[in-house]
């Protein structure tokens, strides 16, 4: 239950509903033809979009004509960047979901201005995040193999005790999950926009919006069907990440082989998504000037998520370590008293430590969290961090295993990395693109939270409210 | 079809429309709004099936897909690794994602079914401000005269005959 004494305002300046719309629509209406943009917007796209066109235009096509042997992988890390950037997009494309399915179960109002572009953000991360394993595999036009199409030439079928062929389904269901969710949403704020365009705009919206008017019978069913789809995404965020965290914890290499991995991994995808929407909604609120409705106490709940976050990942990181102590396992102890802590891989696992576990403690303080600067500063920290976690998940284990001599040192190539950044370009576009083109909040749940708050603002307090009902 | 509507600009007022109609047995057909208000829900008794529905899926989901592992472990292809049938737990995880995916998309297929919604559809019609901040009340024509007076006693800016389509 949303309480206007506790959270403050979630919408500044007593707005109405059609001030709502055309504080939402404005940067799209004011530009005269569909092409035209501020500058920042297209210095924006042209620096991703050269990051895109180079990475995947590229770089993508050289490792699928010549191989995987163009990447740094070798016979002991035959796991290298691609799977590190693989988990941490999908950490990513986690929290959008996350943030607005669990606070819409939950009945958090205050999700309802960013919800939408963590939405976004989810669709986008997760597409980056699928690339990896489609061109990891080597051969992607033999990826059919992959899913259970049913018994294949040799009379076989797919392997389903096989972590990573739930991955495949775990992930095509998120992405189908995420998106039908993200685009129900907007079917009401395409009409609106539908309603306000002329020419081909109007066009273009009428289809997106699939005829939609916001009939009784309509919105009844559109409540359920949305708590339907929030409802299983809910869960479904904390299977796919720990699926995704049995695709290591189901072996037996030091260093993987813990039990602590799937929730580990589910708040690690929670932490840096959150930090990710931290990043996003700065910028967000800045180029638009959105301020009345991402509020400085929006931008502080998510900062006190992420402290408490936070301190899951550094009590995780503290019972990794002392677990590897008390099982006395010879190899699980090198693992991280040689290689994590005084090792080769001591830099990435101290700074990962510093990044995850303790600079997001500096939230504790009010002028902080309340700082765009500093906020969006330690939102990146925390990406970095995450982002290092997951080189140490994925790199030391295998770099250096049961047996010395077969130890090895790990680099990327530039084609590793020129992949990268073109998922860092595919997912810098698709932002820019919903930016310009898409409603970036949900003017409806919006105007819904205006009427909720009018509602508080005229009874004393939410407890008049229950004893009115009481005495009716 | 001819229908009378009469809009507001105030949910409030909408409501308090509405308690009249209810009051003075006026019937409403539809009333159409920005965002939801849940308690017209209440209001005009509107329910919808599809969170049954989605249950039904779920069902069918799992019985398919556990049809489907049965299937493919047990009679197509058996498996004995080291005594044991290859039939193991996971079967759970598959249940979950697969029942997921499977309600997720008929649930949505059947809310574009019932509304009817296809690109292009022909919208019943067009009052500037529906999808923005107009409330719009639709009452069949032969209640138009205590529609009519309901509507300027509790405050619609605006009422008319229009033809909607259907």
């Amino acid at each position: 239950m949303y309480k206007k004494s506790v959270r403050g305002e979630l919408i500044l300046g007593n707005k109405s509903y059609a001030q709502i719309t055309e504080d939402v629509l404005r940067h799209q209406e004011s530009e005269p033809k569909w092409y035209s943009a501020p500058k920042w917007w297209w210095a924006a796209f042209i620096f991703f979009f050269i990051l895109l066109a180079v990475g995947l235009g590229y770089f993508v096509p050289l490792t699928i004509a010549k191989g995987i042997g163009m990447w740094g992988n070798n016979n002991q890390n035959a796991w290298g960047w691609a799977i590190i950037n693989f988990v941490w997009w999908i950490g990513i494309g986690h929290a959008g979901t996350a943030f607005s399915i669990f606070l819409l179960v939950l009945r958090q109002k205050w999700r309802t201005s960013i919800n939408r572009a963590a939405e976004a953000m989810t669709i986008f991360a997760v597409m980056a995040a699928g690339l990896f394993p489609a061109i990891h595999v080597g051969r992607p036009w033999d990826e059919f193999f992959i899913f259970p199409y049913g018994p294949n030439s040799r009379g076989l079928w797919v392997n389903w005790n096989s972590p990573l062929l739930w991955d495949v389904l775990a992930i095509t269901t998120y992405l189908t999950t995420s998106f039908l969710f993200w685009y129900m949403g907007m079917l009401p704020d395409f009409a609106t926009i539908r309603e306000r365009s002329t020419g081909v705009k109007k066009k273009v919206f009428w289809a997106l919006s699939f005829g939609f008017v916001g009939h009784l019978k309509t919105w009844r069913r559109f409540e359920d069907a949305v708590i339907i789809l929030g409802g299983l995404a809910a869960p479904l965020v904390i299977s796919v990440h720990s699926i995704v965290s049995t695709d290591f914890s189901a072996s037996v290499l030091p260093g993987w082989h813990e039990t602590i991995f799937p929730p580990f991994f589910v708040v690690g995808a929670i932490f840096s998504g959150f930090a990710m929407v931290l990043t996003l909604m700065i910028i967000i609120r800045k180029v638009y000037k959105l301020h009345e409705y991402v509020t400085d106490d929006h931008l502080d709940a998510i900062a006190r998520i992420i402290i408490f976050v936070s301190l899951i990942m550094g009590s995780a990181y503290l019972i990794e370590l002392f677990i590897a102590w008390y099982s006395s396992n010879m190899y699980e102890e090198y693992v991280f008293d040689e290689t994590y802590l005084t090792g080769d891989y001591a830099v990435p696992y101290w700074a990962m430590f510093i990044f995850n576990a303790i600079v997001p403690q500096l939230f504790w303080f009010k002028k902080i969290r309340r700082n765009l600067t500093t906020l969006f500063i330690i939102s990146i920290i925390i990406n970095i961090g995450m982002w290092l976690e997951r080189y140490n998940i994925v790199i030391p284990p295998t770099a250096q295993d049961f047996l010395p001599a077969n130890w090895s040192e790990y680099s990327p190539t530039i084609v590793d990395i020129g992949i990268y950044l073109g998922t860092i370009g595919l997912f810098g576009v698709g932002v820019l693109l919903f930016m310009r083109y898409l409603p970036i909040m949900a003017m409806n749940e919006l105007k819904q939270q205006a009427k909720r708050q009018t509602e508080l603002t005229e009874e004393k307090s939410v407890y008049d409210i229950f004893e009115k009902k009481l005495v009716k | 079809m001819k229908k009378f509507i009469g809009v507001y600009d105030d949910d409030v007022k909408l409501l308090n429309g509405i308690d009249r109609m209810n009051e003075d047995r006026v019937k409403v057909d539809d009333v159409i709004t920005p965002f939801v208000i849940e308690e017209l829900f209440e209001k005009l008794h509107i329910h919808s099936n599809i969170q049954f529905l989605a249950f039904i899926y779920g069902v069918l989901a799992v019985i398919g897909t556990l049809a489907g592992l049965v299937y493919t472990f047990v009679i197509d292809y058996p498996l004995n690794i080291d005594g044991k049938p290859n039939f193991s737990l996971v079967f759970v995880i598959l249940l979950f994602v697969l029942m997921v995916l499977t309600v997720v998309v008929l649930t949505t297929l059947t809310f574009f079914h019932q509304e009817r919604l296809l690109p292009m559809k022909k919208l019943p019609f067009e009052y500037p401000g529906m999808h923005v901040d107009k409330f719009v009340v639709v009452v069949p024509t032969d209640a138009k005269e205590k529609a009519e007076s309901i509507f300027r006693e509790t405050g619609a800016i605006d009422m008319k005959e229009i033809e909607m389509n259907a």
